[in-house]
C-alpha cells in the first residue's frame, strides 16, 4: 500500500500544495488529474525520491498489505513526462539490460527480448544495431515503458505515459497497466489524455488549483 | 544490490556509453596534442636545464586543461535523456555510484594522460626520456588524477541542473585544481633534483587526495539523494 498524509510541497516560499492525504491500494490505479502547474508531476516526483516534501509523509509496502519491506528505489518505479530515462548511444537491449541489472532481480535475455517483442520493438534493427537516439518519440516512450514494465516494482508513476505513442502504443501500455494491477500492483499515473486510462478501473484525485 | 555489484554495473555502462561516443575521449586527446605541439613550436632549442623544467610544467598545465574537458563530461550520456534522475529513482548504493563514476574518471584520464606524456617526451628528445622511465613521476601523476577526478566527478555531478555549466565548471574545478597541481608539479622537480622537499610534496598531495576523495563522496551522497 501506498499512503500519502498531510503532504505539503513549496518552492522558496511558494506553496504549491499543502496537507495532501490519500492511499493507493494493491490493484489499485489513481488517476492525478489537475490544471497545468498544479503540482502533479511535483508530487510525482517526490514519491519517486527526486524532491522533498516541505511537510507530511509517503510511506510505503507495509508487510500487513502483502508486500516485504522494500527500500524506496525497490518499491516505486518512475517515468517522467518529458523525458524516457535512455541511454541515446545504447541500442533498446543494451537500455533494458542495464536497468533491468539495477533491480532487485535481474531478468533473463530472453524475458527482456520478449518485452521488447511484446512493446512492438521486435526487429534486430530496433533492438540491437540502431541507437536509441535514432528512434522516434513513440518508439523511445515504448521502450521507457517497457522499462518500467518489466521493473518488479509494485508501484508505477507514470507522467503522461502516452506522450508519443499512436494507437497501437496506447492499447499495449493500457494492456501492460490492466497486468500489472491484476497481479497486485498499483500506479499512481498523471495524464490529462482520458485516452490513456479509458477502460480501465482507475479512482480519481483532483489536485485543486489554488491559484486560479 | 550490493556495493560491489552496483560498482561493477556503473563503470560497465560507463564504458559501453563512451566507447560508443569516441568523441568525447578523443576530444581532449586531441587538445593536449595541439596544446603540446603549440609550446614546443615557441619553447624551442632551450637549454638542457630549462627543458626539464619546461617538460614538467607543459604537462602538468596540459593534463590540467585536458583533465577539464574529461571531466565536465563525465555525465553527459546520463544527462541526455534524463537517465541520471532515473537512476536516483533505483536502489543503487550512492558510493557504488560514486566509486564508479570516479573509476571511469581515472581510466579515461589516464587515456589521455600516458599518451600525451609520452607525446610531450618525443618533443624534448634526449633531454627529458630518463623521465619517462621514472617510477616518481608515474607515481605523482597517478596520485594528482586521483584528486582531480573526484573533484571532477562531484563537479559534474553538481553541474548537471546548474544553468550555464559550460561557465561554472570551470570556474570551480580550475582554483580547486591548482592546490593539487602545484604539489604535483613541486613533488616531481624535487624527485629530479633529490629534493628532500619533495616528500613534503607529496605528502601535501596524498593529503589533498584524501580530503578530495571523501569530500566528494561524501558530497556526492547528499547530492543524488538516499
Amino acid at each position: 500500500m501506498l499512503q500519502i498524509s498531510s503532504l505539503s510541497f513549496r518552492y522558496d516560499h511558494v506553496e504549491l500544495f499543502q496537507h495532501l492525504s490519500f492511499t493507493v491500494k494493491p490493484g489499485e490505479i489513481l488517476h492525478l488529474r489537475g490544471s497545468n502547474g498544479v503540482g502533479k508531476s511535483t508530487l510525482l516526483a517526490i514519491l519517486a525520491g527526486l524532491l522533498s516534501p516541505s511537510a507530511g509523509q509517503v510511506t510505503w509496502g507495509k508487510e500487513e498489505a502483502g508486500f516485504p519491506s522494500l527500500q524506496r528505489g525497490e518499491f516505486f518505479a518512475y517515468l517522467a513526462a518529458e523525458a524516457n530515462g535512455l541511454y541515446l548511444q545504447l541500442n533498446a537491449l543494451s537500455n533494458l539490460r542495464f536497468w533491468s541489472s539495477l533491480s532487485s532481480e535481474p531478468l533473463a535475455e530472453e524475458t527482456i527480448r520478449t518485452a521488447l517483442l511484446r512493446w512492438g520493438l521486435a526487429s534486430p534493427l530496433l533492438q540491437e544495431r540502431l541507437a536509441v537516439g535514432f528512434l522516434s518519440t513513440g518508439m523511445r516512450r515504448r521502450l521507457a515503458l517497457a522499462r518500467v514494465s518489466l521493473s518488479p516494482a509494485p508501484c508505477w508513476l507514470l507522467d503522461e505515459p502516452i506522450y508519443g505513442l499512436d494507437t497501437r502504443g496506447v492499447e499495449l501500455f493500457r494492456e501492460a497497466l490492466q497486468n500489472h494491477v491484476e497481479q497486485g500492483g498499483m500506479a499512481v499515473v498523471v495524464s490529462h489524455d482520458l485516452v490513456s486510462l479509458a477502460g480501465l478501473t482507475v479512482r480519481q484525485y483532483v489536485l485543486q488549483d489554488k491559484w486560479r | 544490490m550490493s556495493l560491489v555489484g552496483g560498482f561493477i554495473r556503473i563503470v560497465r555502462q560507463g564504458f559501453r556509453v563512451e566507447f560508443q561516443e569516441k568523441e568525447r575521449l578523443l576530444t581532449p586527446l586531441f587538445f593536449a596534442a595541439l596544446m603540446l605541439l603549440l609550446f614546443n613550436f615557441v619553447l624551442d632549442e632551450q637549454a638542457e636545464a630549462v627543458q626539464v623544467k619546461l617538460f614538467v610544467a607543459e604537462i602538468f598545465l596540459t593534463m590540467l586543461f585536458a583533465l577539464h574537458l574529461c571531466f565536465s563530461r563525465i555525465f553527459e550520456a546520463d544527462a541526455e535523456d534524463r537517465a541520471f534522475e532515473v537512476l536516483q529513482t533505483y536502489s543503487l548504493h550512492r558510493l557504488a555510484w560514486f566509486a564508479g563514476k570516479y573509476c571511469l574518471a581515472m581510466i579515461f584520464g589516464l587515456l589521455v594522460i600516458v599518451p600525451m606524456i609520452l607525446l610531450s617526451g618525443l618533443f624534448h628528445g634526449q633531454a627529458t626520456l630518463f623521465l619517462l622511465y621514472s617510477p616518481a613521476l608515474w607515481g605523482v601523476v597517478v596520485l594528482m588524477l586521483a584528486g582531480l577526478s573526484a573533484l571532477g566527478v562531484l563537479l559534474a555531478a553538481m553541474m548537471l541542473k546548474a544553468r550555464g555549466r559550460e561557465v561554472l565548471f570551470p570556474l570551480l574545478y580550475f582554483p580547486l585544481a591548482i592546490p593539487v597541481l602545484l604539489a604535483a608539479s613541486e613533488a616531481v622537480l624535487g624527485f629530479i633534483s633529490g629534493s628532500a622537499a619533495a616528500w613534503q610534496w607529496l605528502g601535501l598531495l596524498l593529503g589533498f587526495d584524501v580530503i578530495f576523495i571523501t569530500l566528494s563522496a561524501v558530497l556526492f551522497a547528499e547530492l543524488v539523494g538516499d
